[in-house]
């Protein structure tokens, strides 16, 4: 009440976002591919301890000892190939080299057709999701909530910065999940915000949406106006995308958790709240995180289809449609809304079986 | 100056807000720009009679039934009822409208929830308390007042059934905290005043939650609260702001997770959790009609409770951690007078325990008292009005009893000097005052009007002088000038006076931000601080600007026990507690330990939703610390025991413990831990 109270403790949190306004100020979070990528050679942490590399210096060790190999030429016959069936090569290559190559071996399948007020997107030739453009008058009506969201930034404001690079670590901590045991699950995760990103950006270039800043002055955004459109939002694509594909894989393993079903609805949960987070900051209209939900959804489903897929068979999802309305965003409200009856398909994907199987192992 | 009298018999706050203070505050906020009806309390001395067919008010080219919610059977004839008052639109009517309108009252009634009214008796004044306007699509024109509840097999008949009831910001009432043992929730009913009505017609606005109504929520959307409090419109859209449940902490959560301690089923909860109109405008003016409304569901629905598990009556604690810094201390004011005639009502049936705050403003410098020997004028009353003020700034000034407005002249002077002289005159109100009207006149400032000044007589007898002043806020039109502000009284009658002065709270709170600065008393005379460069708790002999005499103008009553905040350690009173002025007969009466260390900055209670514990500091934390003692051993207290409202009953029982230095004009009988 008027001031009969005050409250005390949660200010002591701020002194965490003074460390984490850092982030902010390095501006990378614009090319936030290039995180993505960052964030799959993070992993290197393990295997950097065995990436001395000396060159030069040891040239002169070469010349000076090479003589006890003797002279004998080398058999073809003695080469045992490395293993190239199943993709199994793929533990062989540098993690930036793996995030390359998913990214190349998803993005062969994705394409796209645009008309003024939608924008189809293409799985294997097929739609997979449609998204309508929300028109001016739309934007000016959710105005009202990215207003109303504002009074709870000095709540959400540690969070707000804490979330704008990579988000694997938002749901680590749902899972039990440790860099030294779980190296794989927090690359998937990572992946899953790294497809995101490269998918999520074709909607948002075509569909041309301006920031609710860029509308409304007296919103003042809390961390600097991303330099892109901003239908659907990224980081509810990424959200979704982390929190579809771990909940997929603790559906793989139901004996490992003894709480999976709560263990699921926190991290749907946290997608929900990453993406209101965003509204929060200023930066984004609850209609930008249905569209990031609906495609983040489809990404992390794609991943999973194709990892589960076998070689000659692929695997059914359900196209979807999402048309913009001037509601709030929920996760309960995005998760009943109906799918179409339309299908698309998906293929097997050797690099996406491969990570899925050795993330399958770090559960027992 | 000469400055015309223009009587009204508007209250001072609500002459300015539908006059010169229509541009700023309610009417100017985000929220207040959605259509709203008028509302308020009626009080008629001799009672309001039960009546077939209440009339409507008529006046000023309107006629509008006045509808009161839910009130309590228990007060058949009740002298004070709150209303709303549906069909005119508050953004419709001008400050004439109004007092024309409420010049008509006498003969008005007032229509209860199911049907028939309370009329007035014949020849009975009719003074109007005007409310914060309600929001109109809250009000529900149709109302039943029934309630079927749902009983809790794990209450038996073993142990005594106790009902707490609170009124508050953001109650929570999904928490778990409020669970009994077996997981069923002990809230009984939740009136969320400011929510959109579920179509029930059980309360008069706003919607009903029940035990019943939590445990199919619950059901329906899970373990997910956020899911539940969205389902009743609780976290905004629609065109509503979100409550205070959308954030982590809430003022409710704190304070009924305090009085609802534990999880003993025999404990059932009434809660009332107030509309966002109640906490905008920190003055308090206009949140008396919710809060008497609240406490009238509350009454009611502890009948209810009792009847659903067999009993007459219950015994019961109600805590409202809430207050006004104005006032007059003595308690007359409408709400003080309505819950003292409502709880000593409820005393007769069974015990029932008033915890209130004692303030939390020792130390802003918002109290001063004069004393002004005849025939003399005070010496200026350094007042410093705080620049970007986006609202009205309130003073009130309180002769004592038996002064006439005759024998005084009151002058208000515009900013000057810290140590030279006041600057320009902006008001004076010179030997003027009508019994049943306000008188006011324009405050000046280079030839423009920047407020207003007021006399009245308040429900004791004792006159005020009131200033409202315009924001500072240099883009508002028509702002006042901050600056240093001076106010002289001067006595011309025969017998020294000692005069009162407060400061109205004015301070940005919860989730709306309105922009309000604190003005303060800014005398060179008050020493702030003690040699050794510590808060000075006491207050220095020869200045006006008085610590002692800040107490919660809202408890003064004499049903309420008054609570105070202590510490662990030098003066062992919180340094923002509240203590009364030696003069009065209300004083601080108990209170409960808020920062027993340096590093334990507060008393612990619930966060929003279910599992967190978060630290609030203030006397709105001690006040249920020490209703939810009481509420442990208020069933075996004979009826003698409410003379000192229970704080007798408290320290007998070993609770209030003593410290040293002893601190009773703060801290009451001793501290609860």
């Amino acid at each position: 009440m008027s001031g009969f109270s005050g409250f005390q403790g949660v200010q002591g949190v701020q002194g965490v976002q003074g460390v984490q306004g850092v982030q902010g100020v390095q501006g990378v979070q614009g090319v936030q591919g290039v995180q993505g990528v960052q964030g799959v050679q993070g992993v290197q942490g393990v295997q950097g301890v065995a990436g001395v590399h000396p060159v030069v210096e040891s040239q002169t060790t070469a010349f000076s000892i090479r003589h006890v190999a003797g002279q004998a030429p080398i058999d073809p016959q003695d080469v045992s190939e490395d293993e190239r069936t199943n993709d199994q090569q793929m533990k062989y290559w540098a993690d930036p080299i793996r995030g390359f190559i998913y990214v190349a071996d998803f993005m062969k399948n994705y394409s796209w057709q645009t008309a003024d007020d939608k924008v189809t997107l293409r799985w294997g030739g097929k739609t997979m999701l449609t998204l309508g453009r929300p028109s001016i008058g739309l934007l000016v009506d959710q105005l009202d909530f990215v207003t109303e969201y504002m009074d709870l930034r000095p709540d959400r404001g540690s969070e707000v910065l804490g979330q704008m690079g990579s988000l694997s670590g938002h749901y680590a901590y749902m899972l039990g999940l440790t860099p030294s045991r779980h190296p794989k699950t927090f690359e998937l995760a990572e992946l899953a915000q790294l497809l995101s990103s490269h998918t999520v950006a074709i909607p948002k270039h075509y569909l041309t949406v301006r920031r609710p800043d860029q509308l409304d002055g007296r919103l003042m955004p809390m961390i600097q106006t991303p330099g892109h459109g901003s239908f659907p939002s990224g980081h509810a694509t990424q959200a979704m995308a982390i929190a579809t594909v771990l909940a997929a894989l603790v559906d793989e393993k139901p004996d490992h958790f003894p709480d999976a079903a709560a263990r699921k609805a926190l991290m749907f949960k946290q997608a929900e709240r990453i993406a209101q987070n965003r509204t929060v900051a200023g930066v984004h209209y609850p209609i930008d995180s249905y569209a990031g939900a609906f495609l983040g959804r489809e990404v992390a489903r794609i991943m999973v289809a194709s990892a589960k897929a076998r070689k000659n068979r692929m695997e059914k999802l359900k196209e979807q449609t999402y048309t913009p309305t001037n509601v709030d965003y929920f996760y309960d409200d995005f998760a009943g809304m109906p799918e179409g009856a339309g299908e698309y398909r998906v293929a097997h994907s050797g690099p996406m079986a491969w990570l899925w199987k050795k993330a399958l192992e770090e559960f027992i | 100056m000469a400055n015309p009298p223009n009587p009204s018999v508007l209250g001072p706050y609500t002459a300015w807000m539908y006059g010169p203070g229509r541009a700023y505050d309610f009417f100017a906020s985000d929220r207040g720009r959605d259509p709203h009806y008028l509302s308020g309390i009626l009080e008629r001395p001799g009672g309001h009679e039960p009546t077939p067919a209440p009339n409507p008010l008529s006046g000023a080219g309107t006629t509008a039934p006045l509808l009161a919610p839910s009130l309590w059977s228990g007060l058949p004839a009740p002298r004070f009822v709150p209303f709303v008052m549906a069909g005119k639109l508050a953004h419709d009517i001008d400050g004439a409208t109004l007092d024309a309108l409420w010049r008509s009252a006498d003969t008005a009634g007032v229509t209860v929830p199911g049907g028939g009214g309370l009329g007035p008796q014949a020849g009975s004044a009719t003074a109007i308390n005007a409310g914060f306007p309600v929001r109109k699509d809250d009000v529900v024109e149709t109302a039943t007042g029934d309630l079927a509840l749902s009983i809790d097999p794990a209450v038996g008949t073993s142990k005594p059934i106790v009902v707490i009831g609170i009124i508050d910001d953001g109650i929570p009432f999904a928490n778990h905290g409020f669970d009994g043992p077996d997981g069923r929730t002990r809230i009984d009913a939740c009136w969320m005043q400011g929510m959109a009505p579920d179509g029930s017609g059980r309360v008069r606005f706003g919607r009903e939650v029940t035990g019943g109504d939590i445990t199919a929520l619950r059901a329906a959307h899970g373990a997910d609260e956020d899911a539940i409090y969205r389902a009743v419109g609780a976290l905004g859209g629609k065109g509503r702001a979100a409550s205070p449940l959308i954030g982590d902490i809430a003022h409710g959560a704190h304070t009924l997770g305090a009085l609802a301690a534990g999880s003993d089923a025999q404990v059932r909860i009434v809660a009332v959790d107030l509309p966002p109109a109640a906490t905008w405008d920190t003055s308090g003016y206009g949140r008396d009609m919710v809060m008497l409304a609240g406490l009238h569901y509350i009454f009611d629905r502890a009948d209810k409770i009792a009847a659903a598990y067999g009993k007459d009556t219950l015994p019961m604690v109600v805590n409202i951690s809430y207050g006004y810094s104005g006032g007059s201390h003595d308690g007359g004011t409408t709400l003080e007078a309505a819950f003292d005639e409502l709880i000593e009502a409820r005393r007769a049936k069974a015990p029932t325990g008033f915890t209130l705050p004692s303030g939390n403003m020792y130390l802003d410098g918002t109290h001063a008292a004069a004393d002004v020997s005849a025939g003399e004028a005070m010496t200026p009353l350094p007042w410093r009005v705080a620049p970007d003020d986006r609202t009205s700034s309130f003073l009130e000034c309180w002769l004592p009893a038996g002064v006439a407005p005759e024998d005084v002249a009151f002058t208000l002077y515009g900013p000057g000097s810290t140590y030279g002289g006041p600057g320009p005159v902006a008001a004076i109100i010179d030997g003027l005052g009508d019994a049943g009207t306000t008188q006011t006149a324009s405050i000046t400032w280079k030839a423009q009007s920047v407020g207003q000044l007021s006399i009245d007589q308040g429900r004791s007898g004792r006159w005020r002088y009131l200033i409202a002043l315009a924001p500072t806020d240099s883009s508002t039109a028509g702002h006042a000038p901050a600056g240093l502000w001076k106010i002289v009284v001067k006595n011309k009658g025969s017998a020294s006076i000692l005069l009162r002065f407060w400061i109205q709270r004015d301070i940005s709170y919860g989730r709306g931000f309105t922009g309000a600065r604190q003005s303060c008393f800014d005398e060179p005379a008050n020493q702030r601080f003690t040699k050794e460069g510590r808060l000075n708790e006491d207050d220095t002999p020869g200045a006006m600007t008085a610590r002692k005499g800040t107490l919660n103008g809202m408890a003064t009553g004499a049903t309420s026990l008054v609570v105070g905040a202590a510490k662990g350690w030098r003066s062992n009173a919180e340094l923002y507690s509240c203590a009364a002025h030696a003069d009065e007969a209300k004083q601080v009466e108990a209170s409960a330990m808020v920062t027993k260390t340096l590093a334990e900055v507060g008393r612990l209670s619930g966060g929003v939703r279910s599992g967190p514990r978060v630290r609030l500091t203030g006397t709105s934390v001690s006040a249920p610390a020490v209703g939810a003692a009481l509420r442990d051993l208020i069933a075996e207290q004979p009826a003698g025991a409410s003379a000192t409202n229970y704080a007798d009953a408290l320290d007998q029982a070993g609770l209030l413990k003593d410290v040293e230095p002893p601190t009773p004009d703060r801290l009451g009988r001793g501290v609860l831990e």
